[in-house]
């Protein structure tokens, strides 16, 4: 029956856009009249709509993909949208044109925001959005753009009220937290802030959003992509055109997965506007994002949420079974979905997708292993799946609709917590009860003029910093009954042992003593920052509750090096032919990742592709790590930006000695032990020169040089090296010195990497695992079918054209791991984290020295 | 009268000469020759504590509790020239090759910003690109408000591709190994 209600749908849409509206009167009138309760769809459109104005605004939808709505085998030729839509006019927006309205309540007051969000066909189009019929309805052929367009923004208004409800319910949850003296992260006043929507402030001025409102463009020229785009803000939907018909806008759940990363973006960012009435906020000048190029575990978690967002909406296990599915891409977001076909995997606490086990899993294809951010998300999508489970059993069965919507709305509240902390760029997490806290200590990311570089890179969000923050906060606001805890029976321990089924209990305590930024024994509840809370406890984890993930000690990670058993090992790749090296130089760009490449002294021209580093060159170094452990090492990252670890001998010149951090650089050498080298310094200042001097600094760039004079050997910085060594470089001869005609200084100019630097912006490193007593070559790229490095891998380095050959060359290289037991703690105060302050210094990380020689 | 103004010419000029022979002295002991031009405009910077401001432009970053003490000293290291434009389009080709079509810089914000710790006038712009595919990327930048130099970028787009395979890879050199 429905099949021929199909059959007959589809022809009077032929017909209506072929033969005309005249021809089809005919047939439309038989059929009516012989089942009219079959042709409600689009058919009969011009005799249900109403005079009364009950019908303006209005269209038939599709409501889910063809996937459910037809089947698994139906496309992905040959679409034809028109055999899926709702029985029932339903209003796609009460504005005249294809705009959307925001609403979210602050406790009891609604804040309402006009025209947040727009459809529009593609980013080339320069018409506006469409405005309604003449019969005031948004009814238009099936498949057209137009059609696709009113779909879109449907589903994007069914995904904005979802989230904007929850962040609501979740605004007036965490609010009681207040009368409990407790600290919390969403802010009282995000009402002022306008950031819990792409909103902001943007008629004032753009520098938060350059639209003022989100737009989803639903048949974007994207080849095979989808994407969500901060700036616009935009959700860009393409298609195939080997299958003209086929677009990502038919599947709602892509839709939702997009809007997802916006919301997540959102949440990140909701403290970063401050201010208690909206004509006193004041915004940072950056926004925090979830991820970077290639593979690391910020895009994995970003990619996690999305997907989980999707599950959020259809309250189906299964992501994109229409879009993906069609091509065996889509992606499983829980245990019990059937795609997962290996024997193993179920919803016991031993068959849970964990930590760092699953991280490179396709369930298309379980033979290969993937390292990217959708694979790896997986597990974060099916640990936040398996949780809103948890929460509906412990809690909140009785729902009517069985839990969902109220595990959910909790699961988001925990979200936007833990976002929210994490992302605070103004670098305080908490305020002072309603109000900003003020004073210049801070709490989280180092300090506002630092936060980006240490939420981004010196302490970025990991899957350890993010289970650490959601397990606080689950146990804060949902286990803890000291703090009214909102469903008390899914204990702290039940919480510990789902994260540990995931294998993600990867940290030691709970990180919840609120000490500062740059000194452990200052706490927010100290008399002069916020007296109203009482000083808080640190949380220990149950140690018996971690049975899964398993923690490895730093000192067992080290470069590769190349010995009798494995004649092959490689401590480094070295790429330096010219065209993988432009090719990945515009994939950086492309990808939105700038990065200021000298001029005159280094260049992809100088590349000889001898695979070794030479003068002028500019070249991608994949460090090749050994785990000497006999468990596997999971978000392995190596850092080559600047940090403390020389001592500055001279202030007018900057001249320094490296500090001895380890027993590869000895005194003999001209290390250091004394001075600056006794502690870390918590105040991230780079060596940059001024007008007439160096800046006092604390963090040095990675790489020293080797001063060889007679007997003596020792490493010194490079700028003490162009000089002693006779070399003569002028600042304009060094790398990173950059002018324009009519300036002839350069401020932000560092004289410690004239000779050699990693390039600001391609200088972290990230490897998903390094399986037990393997490098990342062999665990990874080996096995692989691709049999390659990913974006992520890859530093980049510049050489001076300069630099002499022979010239040798120590870069001290920072690196440390997710599930590292000794990485992020300190032993000796109760396991709390380390400050963020101590991320300037070597205490976190085992420092690998990349040692070279510089090749003609 | 003409011998006085012929006196008085002379010994102007002969301050002339000295000074600048001093300065090029300098230049070739590597001295920064702007130092005086530097001084001279430092010297007449307009400082709006009410507002924050120094020349017009808000200072982000400065201590709270502490802004009107540290705006009194701040010494901000650069001179905002319209160049920086320049610089940045110049960096953005650089990196981009041949594959830029199309360019936009669209300048959002001129603020004085800490910037690892040093003060420096700053704008943060847009960045529209569209390459020779027709791919289009938005992303943004901070950047020195003298030379252009890149400092910063962020608001990059979060891209979905439908086949996880598809993305960057770099492959293995075969001279790594051999064996295989």
């Amino acid at each position: 029956m429905i099949l021929a209600r199909q059959w007959m749908i589809k022809f009077l849409t032929i017909s209506m856009l072929h033969l005309g509206a005249i021809s089809s009167l005919c047939p439309l009138f038989l059929l009516t009249s012989c089942n009219p309760t079959e042709l409600q769809p689009k058919n009969i459109k011009s005799s249900v709509i109403a005079s009364d104005g009950s019908t303006d605004g209005t269209a038939y939808v599709y409501k889910n993909s063809p996937y459910v709505s037809a089947g698994p085998l139906y496309g992905p030729g040959n679409v034809d949208m028109s055999s899926f839509l709702s029985e029932e006019l339903v209003l796609i927006t009460k504005n005249t044109s294809l705009t959307g309205n925001c609403s979210m309540f602050f406790n009891f007051s609604k804040t309402e925001l006009t025209d947040c969000m727009r459809s529009l066909s593609s980013p080339g189009s320069t018409l506006p959005p469409v405005p309604r019929n003449a019969d005031e309805t948004f009814i238009f052929p099936p498949n057209s753009p137009e059609f696709y367009q009113v779909n879109g923004l449907y589903h994007l208004t069914q995904g904005t009220e979802t989230f904007l409800n929850k962040l609501g319910f979740a605004y007036k949850t965490v609010n009681r937290m207040n009368a409990l003296r407790i600290p919390k992260s969403i802010p009282d006043y995000l009402k002022h802030s306008n950031l819990f929507w792409f909103k902001a402030l943007t008629s004032i001025d753009r520098r938060i959003f350059n639209s003022d409102f989100l737009t989803l463009y639903s048949l974007c020229d994207l080849e095979g992509n989808a994407l969500f785009d901060p700036v616009g803000p935009s959700i860009c939907l393409g298609g195939l055109k080997r299958y003209p018909n086929f677009y990502f806008v038919q599947d709602p759940s892509v839709i939702y997965h997009e809007l997802g990363h916006g919301i997540t973006n959102i949440m990140l960012n909701l403290r970063n506007g401050v201010g208690t009435s909206s004509s006193t906020v004041s915004y940072h000048p950056f926004r925090s994002s979830l991820g970077y190029i290639g593979y690391d575990e910020a895009g994995s978690i970003n990619e996690g949420i999305a997907d989980y967002f999707s599950y959020v909406m259809n309250k189906r296990e299964r992501f994109a079974e229409f879009a993906l599915g069609r091509f065996n891409l889509a992606r499983p977001i829980s245990e019990a979905d059937d795609l997962h076909t290996i024997p193993g995997i179920d919803e016991t606490p031993e068959g849970r997708l964990s930590y760092p086990q699953y991280l490179l899993y396709d369930a298309n294809d379980s033979e290969d292993l993937l390292e990217g951010v959708h694979q790896a998300g997986q597990i974060i999508s099916h640990y936040l799946v398996a949780l809103t489970k948890n929460l509906k059993k412990e809690c909140f069965l009785n729902e009517p609709d069985g839990g969902h919507d109220l595990s959910t709305s909790y699961v988001m509240m925990l979200l936007a917590e833990t976002l929210s902390e994490l992302g605070d760029l103004n670098a305080k997490g908490v305020d002072n009860l309603s109000s900003p806290l003020g004073g210049s200590t801070y709490f989280t990311n180092l300090d506002p003029t630092n936060s980006f570089l240490w939420t981004h890179f010196n302490n970025p969000i990991t899957y350890r910093r993010f289970s650490q923050t959601m397990a606080k906060n689950i146990n804060k606001y949902l286990s803890n009954p000291n703090s009214s805890g909102a469903c008390t029976s899914f204990t702290k321990d039940k919480s510990e042992k789902l994260l540990d089924d995931y294998g993600l209990l990867l940290f030691k305590t709970y990180n919840d003593n609120g000490n500062s930024t740059k000194n452990a024994a200052v706490f927010y509840s100290d008399p002069t920052i916020a007296p109203d809370y009482p000083k808080p406890t640190l949380t220990a984890v149950s140690e018996n509750n971690r049975r899964k993930s398993v923690l490895v000690s730093k000192q067992l990670i080290q470069l590769a090096t190349r010995t009798d058993e494995n004649p092959s090992r490689v401590s480094y790749y070295v790429i330096d032919n010219n065209s993988d090296i432009e090719a990945f130089l515009k994939e950086l760009l492309f990808k939105g990742f700038a990065v200021p490449l000298s001029t005159n002294v280094a260049s992809t021209v100088y590349n000889n592709n001898n695979i070794r580093i030479s003068p002028g060159e500019v070249v991608g170094i994949i460090p090749n790590l050994l785990n000497n452990s006999n468990s596997t090492m999971g978000g392995v990252q190596v850092l080559a930006t600047d940090w403390d670890h020389v001592h500055v001998e001279d202030q007018q010149t900057g001249q320094f000695k490296p500090c001895k951090v380890d027993n590869i650089t000895t005194e003999s050498q001209g290390a250091e032990t004394k001075g600056s080298c006794e502690s870390t310094d918590p105040n991230y200042i780079r060596m940059i020169k001024n007008k007439t001097s160096q800046l006092p600094f604390s963090a040095a760039p990675v790489c020293m040089v080797l001063s060889e004079e007679g007997e003596s050997t020792k490493w010194i910085s490079q700028s003490e090296f162009r000089k002693k060594q006779g070399l003569t470089l002028l600042d304009k001869d060094c790398l990173s010195y950059s002018t324009n005609q009519t300036t002839d200084q350069d401020f932000n100019f560092n004289p410690h990497e004239c000779l050699i630097r990693f390039l600001p912006g391609a200088n972290e490193a990230f490897f998903s695992k390094i399986d037990a007593q393997k490098t990342y070559y062999e665990s990874v790229v080996k096995p692989s079918r691709s049999g390659s490095f990913n974006a992520g891998n890859v530093l980049l380095l510049e050489a001076n054209k300069w630099i002499p050959p022979g010239t040798k060359f120590r870069c001290r290289l920072r690196v440390r791991f997710s599930n590292c037991s000794d990485c992020y703690t300190d032993g000796t105060n109760n396991n709390d984290d380390f400050t963020d302050g101590q991320y300037n210094g070597e205490k976190p990380f085992q420092v690998i020295n990349f040692d070279f020689e510089i090749n003609d | 009268m003409t011998r006085k103004f012929l006196f008085f010419f002379s010994f102007v000029l002969l301050i002339l000469i000295y000074y600048f022979t001093g300065n090029e002295d300098k230049k070739g002991k590597q001295q920064p020759p702007m130092v005086t031009k530097i001084q001279a405009k430092k010297m007449g910077h307009q400082i709006n504590f009410e507002k924050l401001q120094l020349d017009g432009k808000k200072v982000i970053g400065l201590t709270p509790g502490k802004e009107k003490e540290q705006l009194k000293s701040l010494q901000v290291l650069n001179i905002p020239s319209p160049e920086w434009q320049e610089g940045l389009k110049k960096a953005l080709e650089t990196q981009g090759g041949n594959t830029i079509k199309e360019l936009t810089i669209q300048n959002i914000d001129s603020f004085v910003w800490i910037h690892e710790g040093a003060p420096l006038f700053v704008e943060s712009v847009i960045v529209k690109i569209k390459g020779n595919e027709n791919q289009l990327v938005n992303f943004r930048v901070l950047v020195d408000a003298q030379t252009g130099k890149i400092l910063r970028s962020w608001d990059q787009p979060v891209i979905d591709p439908i086949d996880p395979r598809s993305n960057f890879k770099i492959k293995v050199d075969p001279r790594y190994h051999t064996e295989n």
